[in-house]
């Protein structure tokens, strides 16, 4: 038997530490925008090198795997999965920089997203939809879980986004002249549903994964 | 339309099963992959297809094959018609020790084709059609044994077609050559498939999946699996499909 099944196993445990470092992340950006704490939304930006770094560790032996193995069936799928949700996680993390980057523009304009009942809801839904992806991608990869997540997100997480949006475009009047701040808070909100749509994108790539089904833009 | 159509057909050699109740449609046009591990029946079958098999002693063969609507084992079946009908390229190539021209007519000139002119033009159509004519063609009449292994191998393609068949079998033709005479024969197999049902052996699975529209995986004598490649090679339904293409067993 080829060396090919446990290089695959050691690269999906760091795909599943690279979905941990990311979801860490998430949890400290909604922290930072909650409270309106700067030095935290700078140690989130700060450490977004680190992910790019082990996104880009998994992506070359993705290549490496390719190119030494030519793997077919399963074996394909499984590193054409990797390199795409490899990705994936890491955009989810640049959502979360987006947001932190955000923070100077509140701070100034002394608003907090915690001002917004919505809000909560909204980072709820993402925080849970990250969940999920990180149960399909360690624990539990099945074809049900993936497709509850993909369907979450547009029954919950886009729902949410939008109840955001008009509740902040509801508080337009008092943030007269605050046209940044309006920015800032729809931008925020925007990175969040941006990370469900991620969720969505890996849940959709695990139906291919598990069953060899293309069904991005079917379900 | 069906070319090649195989129903329950199987091989003994003695008391040995190779080929057991296969049972499989091969399209007109295109390249149908034949895969699977040593032992498996894949050349068994392949070899059935223009009765190559008839070579060896105690063969004995049940159920059915036809290819385009004739049966193959039918007692009036003309061997002759049948072999110019279903050409056959092999694994080491094989030139006869002759001129690279008198290896490209040796088959028309069976065929009763004298004619110089209309030999010639068979001559630089077969050679162009295997990709060969441009390194050639100031050279026919040198030995056919002095070019190198990919050449010789193209020679035998361009052999093959000179009695115009509708099926060209070929048995791992790019076992013994070099990536690069691989390459070329690889483009050639593809560019023949518009104009033949091509049906290949192969021991390297990315060659059946870079050059084949459908593949079959036998083992131990049976079709296990037959689909179109890029579902075998991404999503084959048979576990001992998965197994041996990933590299598991076999």
């Amino acid at each position: 038997m080829s060396e090919l099944p446990k290089r695959l196993e050691r690269l999906f445990l760091k795909l599943d530490r690279a979905a941990l470092a990311v979801e860490q992340q998430l949890a400290d950006m909604l922290f930072a925008v909650n409270s309106n704490n700067l030095s935290d939304a700078e140690a989130i930006i700060a450490g977004d090198e680190a992910i790019d770094r082990r996104e880009v560790e998994i992506e070359r032996e993705c290549i490496r795997l390719l190119a030494l193995y030519q793997p077919a069936a399963s074996d394909l799928r499984k590193i054409c999965f990797a390199i795409k949700a490899n990705n994936d996680l890491e955009r989810i993390a640049d959502n979360c920089v987006s947001s932190a980057k955000m923070m100077p523009i509140l701070i100034e304009n002394h608003i907090s997203v915690s001002q917004f009942s919505m809000f909560r809801i909204l980072s709820d839904s993402v925080v849970d939809a990250v969940q999920q992806t990180i149960r399909l991608l360690s624990t539990d990869q099945n074809v049900d879980l993936a497709v509850s997540i993909i369907r979450n997100d547009r029954s919950v997480v886009d729902v949410a986004f939008r109840d955001f949006l008009q509740a902040v475009f509801a508080e337009g009047e008092r943030l007269h002249g605050q046209v940044n701040a309006v920015y800032a808070l729809t931008s925020i909100g925007r990175a969040l549903e941006r990370i469900g749509d991620l969720c969505t994108n890996i849940a959709e790539d695990t139906v291919f994964l598990l069953t060899g089904e293309i069904v991005r833009h079917t379900i | 339309m069906l070319m090649i159509q195989s129903e329950n057909f199987s091989l003994y050699y003695g008391n040995k099963l190779a080929v057991n109740r296969v049972s499989m449609d091969i399209e007109t046009s295109g390249v149908t992959a034949i895969i699977g591990p040593s032992g498996c029946g894949k050349s068994s079958f392949l070899r059935s297809i223009n009765r190559m098999n008839d070579l060896i002693p105690n063969t004995r063969i049940e159920g059915r094959l036809t290819v385009d609507g004739k049966e193959v084992y039918d007692k009036r079946t003309d061997l002759v018609q049948l072999r110019r009908h279903v050409g056959m390229v092999f694994q080491r190539p094989n030139p006869f020790p002759k001129s690279i021209f008198d290896n490209i007519v040796y088959g028309p000139r069976l065929q009763g084709i004298r004619n110089h002119t209309k030999l010639n033009e068979i001559v630089e159509h077969c050679l162009k059609s295997a990709a060969l004519w441009d390194e050639v063609k100031d050279i026919l009449s040198k030995s056919a044994l002095a070019l190198s292994g990919g050449q010789q191998q193209r020679l035998c393609i361009a052999r093959a077609l000179a009695t115009q068949p509708s099926v060209l079998l070929m048995d791992e033709p790019c076992s013994a050559l070099d990536p690069i005479a691989t390459g070329k024969i690889e483009e050639l197999i593809v560019a023949l498939k518009e104009q033949y049902t091509v049906v290949i052996v192969t021991h390297n699975m990315q060659q059946a999946a870079r050059i084949s529209d459908r593949t079959a995986f036998f083992c131990l004598g049976e079709l296990i699996e037959y689909n179109d490649t890029n579902t075998i090679f991404t999503n084959p339904s048979n576990p001992q499909t998965e197994a041996y293409i990933t590299g598991r067993f076999g």
